[in-house]
C-alpha cells in the first residue's frame, strides 16, 4: 500500500524516488513526497512474545513451587488439592504453549491458507498461555489460603503413668504454644487408647475416657469418649499452650495405654 | 487360500479378545467362593476340654463350643459340619493352611489375632463373642480352702498350656511370685494336677468348670480371677467377609434366643448363675468384635 501526502503539490516534477526499510513498514520519498509503505514482508507466523510468555509462566510456576515447598505450611494433604491441581495444570499448559508448533509443515499449503492456520494457532497458544497464567494465579492463591487459614498438624505430648490399670488413671496431653503463623480458632484432638498387651483379650471395646480441658477458656470443658475418638475443641481465641487431662477407665482386669494423640489446628 | 483364511483369523481374534474380556470382567466381579457353598465344612475344635470342646470317642465332639458352631452353621445352611481336633498353638496355622475352615475351640479374641498378617497380626476374622469368661484356677477339691486370694498362689506351681492368653496373663509382673509351668495341652495340665505334680491349673473359668463336671475331685475357687474377660469367637482366616457377616448375623439370632441358655446349661451346668449372666454377650459386643481388623469401640452417650 502506498500513499502520497495529502498536501503534495501535483505540479512538481518527480525527480527522485527512493525508499528504505525491509520490515512491515518502509519509509521513502518520491520526488518531494514522502511515501510510507505498509506491508507484511516477514512471515506472519513469528510472534515471539507468545513463546516468551509461555516460558515466563512456566519459570514463574517452577519458582513458586520451589518457594511453596521451602515454606510448606504442613497439615493434612487434602487441603492442598487445589494447589496441586492448579500448579500442575500451570506447568503442563505453559509447557504445551511453549512447545506448540507455530506452523504446520506436514503438507504444503498456499500462502493464504497458511496464514489462516497460523492465525488459528496463534489464538490457541494465546489461550494456553492465558490459561496457564490463570492456573498459576489460582494455585498461588490456594497455597496462600492454606498458609493463612488451613489446617496445621501440631505435636502433642503424652505424659503420666501408663499403662492404666483397672482402677483407672489420668494421662496428660499437651500442645505447646504454636508459632504465630499457625494460630487457629480450634484444635481437633484425636486419641487412640489400646490394649497394653496386644496378645491379651482385647478391652478396647470396653474402655471409655473423659477428656477435660485443663486450660481455661477451651470448650467443651469435658468430653466423654470411647477408645478411638476425635473431639473438636474451640480454643476461645487462645494463642498459647493448651493442656488436657484424659481420665482412662478400663474394665476389670484390663490394662490400657493412651498410645496416640494427634492434634490439628484449624479455623473450620 | 490366504484370502479365505483372513476372515477366519479375524473371527478367531475377536473370539479370543471377547473371551479374554469376559474372563477379565468375570475375574473383576467374582468373589471368593463361599465356605458354605457345598453344605459341608471342616471345623477345628479341642478334644480334651470337657464342657467346652471335647472328643469322648474318635470322630465325636461335644461341648459348648461345638454346640454353638453347629447351631450357627445350621442357621446358614450347613447342617452337618465335620469336627477335627486342633491344639491351641496350632489354631491359626490350621486355618491359614486350610486344614480346617473354621475353629471353634475356646479361641480368645485379641487385637493381635484380629490384625491382618500384612500388619504383623495373625490374620484371623472372628465371629463372636459367643461367650465370655475370666481366667481362674482349678485346684484339687481337698485343697480348695487354701485358695481364697491371689496371694495364696505365691510360690505355688501353676500349670498353663501353650498358645493361650492365660500363660501371658500369669507372666505379668503382678504375678511374679507365682511359679508357672507350661505344658502342651489341657489334658497334660489336669493330669499333672491330679497326680499332685502341680498345685493348680490356670485358664479360663468356663474351661475349668468343664473339668469339674468331668471330675468331682476338682474345684474352681469362685472369685479368684485374673485379667479381663476373655471373649471367645469362631475363627476363620481373613478373606471371607461375606461368610463372616452371615455367621455374625446367625450368632446374634442364636445368642438372643433361649437356645443359648439351653445349650449353656446342657454343657456347663456347674457354672454359677452370676458367672453365666456375665458370660452371655450382647449384640453390641458381637458387633464390636466380629469380622474386623481391629476391635470396635464402646458406645458413649
Amino acid at each position: 500500500m502506498s500513499s502520497s501526502g495529502p498536501s503534495a503539490d501535483s505540479s512538481h516534477k518527480v525527480t527522485n524516488v527512493n525508499s528504505s526499510g525491509d520490515g512491515p513498514v518502509s519509509i521513502g520519498t518520491t520526488g518531494d513526497n514522502t511515501t510510507i509503505h505498509m506491508g507484511d514482508k516477514r512471515p506472519p507466523t513469528r510472534v515471539p512474545w507468545l513463546t516468551a510468555s509461555a516460558w515466563l509462566v512456566m519459570t514463574v510456576t517452577i519458582g513458586f513451587l520451589t518457594f511453596a515447598v521451602a515454606q510448606w505450611p504442613g497439615g493434612p494433604r487434602t487441603q492442598y488439592v487445589w494447589f496441586y491441581v492448579l500448579t500442575a495444570l500451570a506447568v503442563l499448559i505453559s509447557g504445551a504453549a511453549a512447545l506448540y508448533p507455530r506452523i504446520r509443515t506436514d503438507q504444503p499449503r498456499d500462502t493464504a491458507e497458511q496464514a489462516g492456520v497460523t492465525r488459528q494457532r496463534r489464538i490457541v497458544r494465546t489461550v494456553l498461555v492465558a490459561t496457564a497464567a490463570l492456573c498459576l494465579g489460582g494455585g498461588a492463591l490456594a497455597w496462600v489460603d492454606v498458609d493463612r487459614t488451613g489446617e496445621v498438624a501440631v505435636e502433642l505430648s503424652i505424659t503420666g503413668r501408663q499403662p492404666v490399670g483397672e482402677k483407672g488413671g489420668i494421662v496428660m496431653v499437651a500442645m505447646e504454644r504454636p508459632t504465630p503463623g499457625d494460630v487457629r480458632d480450634k484444635l481437633r484432638l484425636t486419641l487412640a487408647i489400646r490394649d497394653e498387651d496386644q496378645n491379651a483379650p482385647t478391652c478396647v471395646g470396653k474402655v471409655t475416657a473423659t477428656i477435660t480441658a485443663v486450660t481455661p477458656g477451651v470448650t467443651p470443658h469435658t468430653s466423654e469418649v470411647p477408645a478411638r475418638s476425635t473431639v473438636d475443641f474451640d480454643l476461645g481465641g487462645r494463642v498459647g499452650a493448651v493442656e488436657f487431662a484424659v481420665a482412662v477407665r478400663p474394665e476389670t482386669g484390663c490394662s490400657m495405654r493412651l498410645a496416640q494423640a494427634r492434634g490439628t489446628l484449624h479455623d473450620g | 487360500m490366504g484370502g479365505a483364511r483372513r476372515p477366519l483369523s479375524i473371527t478367531h481374534t475377536w473370539v479370543a479378545v471377547a473371551a479374554l474380556a469376559g474372563a477379565f470382567l468375570a475375574g473383576c466381579s467374582s468373589k471368593p467362593p463361599s465356605l458354605f457353598d457345598e453344605g459341608k465344612i471342616e471345623v477345628g475344635s479341642k478334644n480334651d476340654q470337657p464342657g467346652t470342646s471335647y472328643s469322648p470317642h474318635a470322630g465325636e465332639y461335644t461341648g459348648f463350643d461345638v454346640t454353638v458352631a453347629r447351631e450357627v452353621l445350621g442357621r446358614v445352611g450347613v447342617k452337618s459340619p465335620d469336627f477335627d481336633g486342633v491344639l491351641s498353638k496350632n489354631r491359626a496355622r490350621a486355618l491359614h493352611e486350610g486344614d480346617v475352615e473354621l475353629v471353634a475351640a475356646t479361641y480368645s479374641i485379641t487385637a493381635q489375632r484380629m490384625k491382618p498378617q500384612s500388619e504383623g497380626g495373625d490374620g484371623i476374622d472372628f465371629v463372636g463373642p459367643y461367650v465370655s469368661t475370666r481366667q481362674g484356677i482349678l485346684v484339687r477339691t481337698a485343697d480348695a480352702e487354701l485358695y481364697r486370694s491371689h496371694d495364696d498362689l505365691n510360690s505355688r506351681l501353676v500349670c498353663v498350656w501353650e498358645g493361650t492368653t492365660s500363660a501371658e496373663e500369669l507372666a505379668r509382673p503382678a504375678y511374679s511370685k507365682v511359679r508357672t509351668v507350661v505344658m502342651t495341652d489341657a489334658h497334660e495340665c489336669v493330669t499333672a494336677l491330679l497326680k499332685k505334680k502341680v498345685d493348680a491349673v490356670s485358664t479360663d473359668q468356663l474351661i475349668l468348670y468343664g473339668f469339674t463336671e468331668a471330675d468331682a475331685s476338682l474345684t474352681v475357687p469362685p472369685g479368684l480371677t485374673f485379667g479381663p474377660f476373655n471373649d471367645y469367637g469362631i475363627a476363620m482366616a481373613k478373606g471371607h467377609r461375606d461368610d463372616c457377616r452371615k455367621l455374625q448375623q446367625a450368632l446374634m439370632e442364636y445368642v438372643q434366643s433361649n437356645d443359648w441358655d439351653r445349650d449353656f446349661e446342657d454343657n456347663l451346668s456347674r457354672v454359677p448363675k452370676a458367672d453365666r449372666n456375665e458370660a452371655r454377650p450382647t449384640d453390641d459386643d458381637i458387633e464390636s468384635l466380629s469380622c474386623r481388623d481391629s476391635p470396635g469401640i464402646a458406645k458413649v452417650d
